[in-house]
Order: C-alpha cells, then structure tokens, then sequence
C-alpha cells in the first residue's frame, strides 16, 4: 500500500520513536488532526496527549509496550491544533525503537463510557453506605450487635495465627429501667447516646464498640490483659459519673470482663462461651452493689 | 499483625542473587516488580536482589488491601519496613522508581538503620506544580483527568480480566493474561496509588534525609524533570545526582546498562 492509500484511512496513523517520542511519519488525517505542517522531528507524542494521558502512557503503556511489544484499547485524550480535547480510542504496537500507533477519535463512545463511570460510582457509593447502615446501630452509631460479631470473628482468626491477650468487656447501665421511667424514654435514648460517646472517647483505634442490646454495651480490647481491661474500666466508670441525672444523681455502669485465654482460641464456640463469661462476671458487679467491675477468674 | 510469611506472600516477595549487598528494588506507580526484569541480569551476579509487590499490585494478596492504609505512601513505605522486618534486613540499598523514590525516603527517616543508600531513578517528590517556587510538572485537573482515564480503560480492559474470574481453562490463556495484565488499572487498588502518588507534597521531608542518595534523572522525562532533580539534590544534604544521556521516565526498562553502571559506581 502507498502513501497516498494510507490518507484514505479515517483515522490517525502514525509512527513515533520510543525514547525520543518524535513522530517519524504519519498520514494526512493525522497531519490535519494535530495540525502539521511537516514532520521535522520537533513534534512528539507529547505535544499530542493530554497531561494526564502523558502520565497514564508513562505509567502504563510504555511499559507493557517495552514488555508485551502491543496494547489495544487504550482509552486517551488528544490534543488537536486548536487546543481541543478530544477522546480517542488507540491500538500502539512496538516494533524496534517505534511505536506504530492506530488512534480513531470517539467522542460518543467516551460520553458512553462516562455514564458507565458513573453509574458504576453511584452504586458504589451506595453500597458502601448500605454497608455502613447494616453494621451500625442507628440510635448510638457504635457498631450493632452482628457487626461486632463478625470483626471479633475476624480477630479470633487472627489470634489463632500469633496469640495477642484480647478481652471483651460487658457493660450495662444500673438502674436504668427506672431512668427510662422516670425521666421518659427520649431522655433515656439520650443517656445511651451519651454513654456511647464515653466508651468511643475511652478505647483505641483498634478496639471494638458495640450496642450489644437495650440498655448493653460490649467492647473488645485488642491487645490488652486483665490488668489493662481493669485500668479501661476504671476510665469508664470516672466518665461515666460526668453523665448527670435529672434527679441530681450520676449515671453508674457495672461492668464484667472476660480474657480471651490462649488455650480456647481453637474451640468454635470461644466467642460465645467468653460473651458468658463476662455475663456472668456482669451478674456479680450487680449483685456485689453496682457501679464496679468484676471478673470470673 | 502480620506473621512474617504472611508478609512475603502478601507482598508476593521473591529473593536470589549473589554477594552481600542486599538490594531491594521497589517499583512505581502503575505496574509491579516484573519492571526490573530488564535491569536485573545487570545486578544479579554481584547482589542480593529482593523484589515485591506493593499491596493492591502485581500479584499482591489483594485481600490485605486497607483503603486507609494505602491512601498515603507512608501506608506504601510501611510495606517495606515489614518486609525488611520479614526477611530481618538492615542496611539495605533501596532502589526506587518514580514515587518509590518518595516512599524509600518515608522509610529511610521512620526506620534508621533500615537503609544504608537510596537510589532513586526518576523521582519526584511532587508531581504538581506550587508555584512560584516550585513546578512538578502538573495541575490538579491534569490529575483529576487521569483518575478518570484510569477509571476508563478499566472499563476498556474488563476483559482482560475475565479468564482469571471465570476461573480459566487453559493455562497458557492464564499466563497470558498475566503477562498482559501486569499494569493493572483495577480502580479500587490503583486509585488510591495514584491520588497518594500524584496528590503527595513529600518537599518537607528531603532535608530530614541524611541517608546518602543517588539522584538518577533522565534528560527528558515528562513526569520528572531536570529541574526537579535538582531541586532534590539540593534539598537533600547527602545527594548525588546524575542526569543520564537517555530520554523517557523508564529508563530501567529502556537504559538498563547505564542505571546498572550508576548503580554499580555509586555503591563502589
């Protein structure tokens, strides 16, 4: 095929040098494209390509040319001699030092193409928000109770691999049927968020909180022992006592802790067993007066 | 939280080579360690090589991919403290292309006695432009706009993808797509790498340096200029820099003899 055929072809086609990036030769359409007058080797395939797909053919298609020697379907923005911007659709091929490169502009396509994009981002925008939504408690935004279940199954799997002491940490509020009573429930909604904003300002970044239920709060402490479990509790139930009644009173927590030990972490049940453990040390902080914590050794 | 072989098969780790150096050679934005294939038979016979993967490339385990983590190059530069810890190195020699010259950099000041010399092909330390002190090279939109090509030619390449997704018949097919894939622009992994990389302004931290540096620049190169080379060996007290007679931002890939002699020269 001669020259004058290959300026039949409706598209761009043209050679360019790999390293320097000038352009050896091209066809009518891509001179008139690009604006040419003539090929002197002072015009490169950067003065073509938008920044960014300068950046994407440095990042990427360079290096799949120098490796692979083809790459089809590369979506770019090309600069015409009137400064327009204009989408384009190239297949390059690498042989030698050059570059053999097929470009046809595609506009409508790229508009398609933009829908996908979005479509694609608005449904993964919501999706993490439905996520969000079915792992939160709507009252306390703290996780809700199946949340935490499957981020404390994550970190017992963890643990299986490298033991790292974690306790959970069972709280619930004293007396707080007569504070819902009393005061009604709206006030008894917002002593729970309250509460939830205690137990948010006391723990770590890679500590659990959750609403376990009603009036019930659990906490996983990764990397802590008993004796750290103990010095959290003891933070609660001082920030606790800033949260005032309307009777002049403060609100108290009783607390119960359970150590994950390392010798459990492989029955099926330890998350369950352990939520028992730290129930039933909750039963004795109630029994034993409130307002303390205890644990079931 | 990470058990040491974990580390080296999340980071898809590969060691060899001879002599006591140990060189770890981290790759930049947009591909993965198969880009040191052309530089490699130059160094392998006089160094240890290690090659990885940062997570969410290559053949990285995907699944230990943390948005928060990977949305700065700390996240990246932590990457390589936790494998130098895997494979108890110190004192290494850290090559970095492109924004590896940046995440070594993070590593080098967080962890002393972790790197002994950084070399950097291509660095920047901020691809925009703060003017008037200061030219990466481009503006936000520019950025803005490569996101968006990124998103697109994912869409482009979806295919690409589906063998390895319909769980593949035929091995060589499977290879193939390997081979072809190496640059990957999955959105949810690349993205965050290229704001980190492309978003970063990491000037602050080149004179808190004091690891001895090589500066290895091209004469032209269209993400990192002269100017920015110089600008770093300025900034940073124990630099070197070298502008090489070879043109393009891969000049691993496309000039191996001559960063293999840089190298080689500068480690003496």
């Amino acid at each position: 095929m001669n020259q004058v055929e290959f300026d039949h072809f409706p598209c761009l086609l043209l050679v360019s040098h790999i390293e320097t990036t000038h352009l050896l030769t091209c066809n009518t359409y891509a001179e008139s494209f690009l604006g040419l007058q003539s090929i002197d080797g002072s015009f490169g395939i950067n003065d073509m390509l938008s920044k960014a797909s300068l950046i994407f053919y440095e990042s990427y298609l360079k290096p799949i040319l120098l490796s692979n020697g083809m790459c089809k379907e590369v979506q770019l923005t090309l600069l015409t001699h009137t400064g327009e911007r204009v989408p384009a659709v190239a297949h390059i091929t690498l042989k030698e030092a050059a570059l053999y490169w097929a470009i046809y502009p595609a506009q409508e396509r790229d508009k398609l193409y933009q829908e996908l994009v979005s479509a694609r981002e608005n449904l993964e925008a919501k999706t993490e928000e439905l996520t969000r939504l079915t792992r939160l408690d709507p009252l306390t935004s703290l996780l809700n109770r199946r949340a935490l279940t499957a981020d404390l199954n994550k970190i017992i799997t963890l643990i299986k691999r490298k033991y790292v002491p974690v306790c959970l940490v069972l709280i619930d509020i004293d007396f707080f049927k007569p504070i819902n009573d009393n005061f009604g429930h709206e006030y008894g909604d917002e002593v729970l968020i309250k509460l939830a904003a205690v137990l948010k300002g006391v723990v770590r970044e890679s500590d659990l909180v959750a609403r376990w239920g009603g009036e019930e709060f659990l906490l996983v402490l990764y990397n802590a022992n008993v004796d750290d479990a103990f010095s959290y509790c003891d933070r609660i139930h001082e920030a606790v006592r800033d949260i005032d009644l309307p009777d002049n009173k403060h609100l108290t927590v009783s607390i119960g802790i359970a150590n994950v030990k390392q010798e459990d972490i492989s029955d099926s049940e330890v998350i369950s067993k352990n939520i028992h453990v730290a129930d039933s040390a909750l039963y004795i902080a109630k029994k034993s007066g409130r307002n303390q914590t205890q644990l079931v050794s | 939280m990470y058990l040491e072989t974990d580390i080296i098969k999340r980071n898809n780790v590969r060691f060899f080579g001879n002599g006591e150096v140990t060189l770890l050679l981290a790759h930049g934005f947009g591909c993965d360690q198969r880009m040191w294939d052309h530089l490699i038979p130059y160094l392998e016979n006089d160094y240890k090589i290690v090659l990885f993967d940062y997570v969410g490339c290559g053949q990285s385990d995907l699944s230990a991919f943390d948005k928060k983590r990977y949305s700065k190059l700390c996240g990246y530069a932590k990457d390589v403290e936790e494998i130098c810890d895997a494979l108890e190195l110190s004192n290494i020699i850290f090559i970095g292309h492109s924004v590896s010259g940046t995440i070594g950099m993070h590593a080098a000041i967080e962890r002393p006695g972790l790197i002994n010399k950084l070399i950097m092909i291509c660095p920047s330390p901020c691809f925009l432009n703060v003017p008037p002190d200061y030219m990466g090279g481009f503006e936000k939109q520019d950025l803005e706009e490569l996101i968006n090509l990124m998103d697109k030619n994912y869409l482009g390449w979806a295919n690409y993808f589906a063998p390895i997704v319909m769980g593949k018949g035929n091995d060589d097919a499977f290879t193939q797509e390997l081979e072809n894939s190496f640059c990957s622009t999955d959105p949810g992994y690349a993205k965050p790498f290229a704001k980190a990389t492309f978003f970063a302004d990491d000037r602050y931290l080149l004179p808190k340096l004091g690891t001895p540096t090589l500066i290895l620049q091209s004469q032209d190169d269209s993400l990192a200029s002269v100017e920015v080379g110089r600008y770093m060996n300025k900034a940073i007290e124990h630099s070197e820099l070298i502008v090489l007679e070879a043109k393009g931002h891969c000049l691993h890939m496309t000039t191996p003899e001559q960063v293999a002699c840089a190298i080689g020269e500068f480690l003496g």
